[in-house]
């Protein structure tokens, strides 16, 4: 017997500070966190954009930091952030007696995992002849991530971290959401984090052309859906969940604040940084998310996108979403954020799983802003500039990345 | 579970899966060179360019971890062509798991930045080699498969946590073929100096008799329906001793015990039932003392049915889990357990468990085996039970 899945808990650390509350009252507004970086490049030469949470001091957030520091690299701090705030609004610090720890899992997404780590390790090891040593294999590989969580959680479940490409976060939530689904555990604590921000991961992305090439206010260099985007810019953070069979939640009492109802996933097989341009196999995955779960494309209000800005990304979303939903893809709304926060990698898709949530509840989405010109092969209606209303019960959060990797989440409204 | 394991690709220094097996039935220690040690030893062979159908170009644009996982995949599915071209393309997937990754290559871009005086002289390709899961689009390119890839990092447990999330897949028809490959490629020096120091203290292994080694290996796995192997995946487990994350708790060994029952109950079986054990010993002092007391508790009373191959192969850390479903496969299809090699072991250690060892290859028809992969660090534990239909 199949069994319904239930967020109880989120949260959220992003560009705009700490805190899921912080980070939707920010989008709603439309603001903008990007700026140029100062990462030791020529900003006239490399522009280099992005979005970072400044002032983050992890010992404000997190009772062990002392504790637990020299093994986290910046991206596990936002994490283990994010995870206390989900975990504490879903009861799980207080709710002991009534959850069993070996049903309790950590699933975390990433896709650079502590790359920053291993690049300021190895700058000390050329530079000073400082030796790596075993802190920095919990700094910089994903698989001791989880658990670390589930050290702080007491979780003895499974604990997995996933990392197929950009879309990270949404693969670790759609795993998740199966393995409750199945019965394999009550609660899985998941999401997804980087922070990805580096010179080298920032130089490497200039040479293929992604970065962002705008040369006017900073703010608006990330232009998803405008006819001359001029790119993808960076951000970082990270979105964490708490999932539960929902009468693992109802039996504790605690505030259920969305569904999952559905995941789906495929991949293009087609090009390791480039989008089939068909879209065939994207629009599949939107397809499957809704029809499996029995629902039609009118049923469909709202799509949380993943908008990157760059010209290939963008085009290809938009044919998928054609594909998928025919006539009804111009009756309904979608976004993206990384028009504000710039694209957090593993987090981003765990973020805007959380902005849907919110979306659904408030029936508020949050707008793409720096909309400038119609693209005729961006020609839905993407929310620009200004947030809108929606009325819908059902939202997908979809993905895609390197690979040719992309996932959808169908999440239902809570009333 | 609806799954079966339709056959292996294995790239490591001692060759491919035959010459493996061969190693294993003669118990022979093969000659491997040391690149670099500091504590621990690994060994590496040089890969055959030539002698595989991977594109020259992926060698200058990958690290060697990901062409590993390409050869070890490719490997696999070469076994099943026919079969392969007669199956869905959108329900081919592949799943990869990698606990360093492309660190090589990644710190490789990292010493061209820092020696060019940081002027721009990396690989377009650096930000694909910080992605973990490149590997999963990389093979999914080659074999020109659409299916549903997942890239699964836990670690050591990385590639049997890929057969375990892969098995799911298939039992829950979202794919009906799966490559699952776990792979390394350890030539980074500073790996020695990131890997966990054994002091020797408890040790189940002989002082620098143990080594990690790079390489790769893909377990192709098959819905039953399609597929005519005799080999069949009917339970598995992932637990974690929370407690056990920077040294090992008393209370280890009772989420391992607790999770070996439940493996075994929901495939309605007992220890009774288990022919062969291969056991999570990684040479994690306290941890594989722990796993013997557990293995020692719940076998009680059963002898020569515990054997360990990365003594002889290396431990391949992500591609180890796999390797041991290899070779227990190997094993029930020969009606082999073979012969542990002394040498290896620590007699101390040892004398206290020797009976659960094979000292000599020893012929028995094996109906179910237990493959335990445990993780360098903490307390992860991911169990696999194997059952062979032909008996």
């Amino acid at each position: 017997m199949k069994k319904r899945v239930v967020i109880t808990g989120m949260g959220a650390v992003s560009p705009f500070g700490v805190g899921v509350q912080t980070f939707w009252n920010n989008l709603i507004q439309g603001k903008s966190k990007i700026e140029l970086l100062n990462i030791g490049l020529d900003k006239e030469i490399y522009t280099p954009y992005g979005a970072l949470l400044k002032n983050f001091n992890f010992a404000d957030h997190f009772v062990q930091a002392d504790r637990y520091a020299p093994y986290l690299d910046r991206a596990m701090q936002f994490v283990l952030t994010a995870t206390h705030e989900a975990c504490e609004q879903a009861g799980l610090f207080k709710d002991t007696e009534r959850i069993s720890r070996d049903r309790v899992g950590v699933y975390v997404g990433t896709t650079t995992a502590g790359h920053v780590s291993a690049y300021n390790q190895a700058q000390k090891l050329y530079n000073e002849g400082e030796k790596f040593s075993t802190h920095n294999l919990f700094q910089c590989t994903p698989g001791v991530w989880p658990m670390i969580i589930g050290k702080f959680i007491h979780a003895n479940g499974p604990m997995k971290s996933y990392c197929i490409s950009c879309s990270a976060g949404g693969e670790s939530i759609g795993n998740a959401f199966r393995d409750i689904r199945d019965g394999i555990a009550d609660v899985i604590v998941t999401g997804g984090g980087d922070a990805p921000i580096s010179k080298i991961n920032y130089l490497s992305f200039y040479l293929i052309k992604s970065t962002s090439r705008w040369k006017g206010n900073p703010s608006e260099a990330c232009q998803p859906y405008s006819k001359n985007r001029p790119g993808m810019v960076f951000g970082e953070g990270a979105g964490m969940l708490v999932l539960e069979s929902y009468e693992h939640a109802v039996q504790r009492g605690t505030k259920i604040l969305g569904e999952i109802v559905n995941y789906a996933a495929n991949t293009d097989g087609f090009h390791i940084v480039a989008p089939d341009p068909e879209a065939v196999r994207y629009g599949d995955t939107i397809t499957a998310v809704f029809k499996e779960a029995g629902l039609q494309p009118g049923d469909i209000g709202y799509i949380s996108c993943h908008g990157t800005g760059t010209y290939r990304n963008d085009a290809a979303e938009t044919k998928a979403i054609k594909r998928s939903l025919g006539k009804h893809a111009h009756r309904i709304k979608l976004s993206s954020i990384k028009s504000m926060l710039g694209h957090a990698f593993g987090g981003s898709t765990a973020l805007e799983l959380i902005s849907l949530t919110k979306s659904l509840k408030e029936g508020v989405a949050p707008p793409t802003i720096n909309y400038k010109e119609f693209d005729p092969e961006c020609d839905l209606d993407c929310v620009p500039n200004q947030c809108a209303k929606i009325d819908t019960d059902y939202g997908i959060k979809i993905a895609t990345g390197f690979g040719g990797s992309n996932n959808a989440l169908l999440l239902k409204r809570v009333k | 579970m609806n799954v079966k394991i339709e056959g292996f690709g294995i790239v490591s220094p001692i060759g491919d899966k035959n010459k493996i097996w061969e190693h294993i039935c003669e118990n022979e220690s093969p000659e491997c060179e040391i690149i670099h040690q500091n504590g621990i030893n690994k060994c590496v062979s040089p890969i055959d360019t030539g002698n595989n159908n991977i594109d020259p170009k992926f060698f200058r644009r990958m690290d060697k971890q990901v062409v590993y996982e390409l050869m070890a995949g490719n490997e696999a599915v070469n076994g099943s062509e026919s079969y392969l071209s007669s199956l869905d393309r959108e329900k081919i997937g592949v799943f990869t798991g990698s606990l360093f990754a492309q660190l090589q290559f990644g710190m490789d871009q990292i010493r061209a930045l820092i020696s060019s005086g940081n002027k721009n002289e990396i690989s377009m390709y650096t930000g694909v080699s910080f992605y973990y899961g490149a590997a999963s689009g990389e093979m999914s390119i080659l074999i020109s498969s659409k299916g549903e890839n997942a890239s699964v990092c836990s670690g050591a447990c990385s590639g049997i946590d890929c057969v375990i999330e892969g098995a799911k897949n298939i039992d829950r028809g979202v794919n009906s073929l799966l490559l699952s490959i776990g792979g390394e490629n350890l030539d980074e020096a500073v790996i020695s100096d990131m890997m966990p120091k054994n002091n020797g203290t408890n040790s189940v292994f002989m002082p620098k008799k143990y080594f990690y080694s790079s390489g790769a290996v893909c377990v192709l796995l098959a819905s039953n329906e399609k597929s005519g192997s005799s080999i069949e995946i009917i339970s598995s487990r992932n637990v974690n001793d929370s407690e056990s994350l920077f040294e090992c708790r008393e209370s280890f060994s009772s989420v391992l015990e607790d999770s070996i029952v439940k493996c075994l109950s929901d495939a309605k079986l007992t220890v009774d039932s288990i022919d062969l054990v291969i056991p999570g010993i990684n040479n994690t002092g306290e941890y594989d003392i722990a796993e013997l007391s557990v293995l020692a508790k719940l076998f009680h009373g059963k002898k020569n049915f515990i054997y360990i191959p990365t003594a002889l192969t290396g431990d391949m850390l992500s591609g180890s889990g796999n390797l041991k479903i290899y070779v227990a496969s190997r094993c029930m299809l020969a009606g082999i357990i073979p012969a542990n090699n002394p040498d290896f072991y620590n007699q101390r250690v040892l004398d206290l468990y020797k009976a659960f060892f094979n000292w000599k290859n020893k012929q028995k028809e094996l109906r179910y085996s237990l493959v335990i992969q445990r993780d360098i660090v903490g307390g992860r534990i991911s169990l696999l039970l194997i059952k062979n239909n032909r008996i």
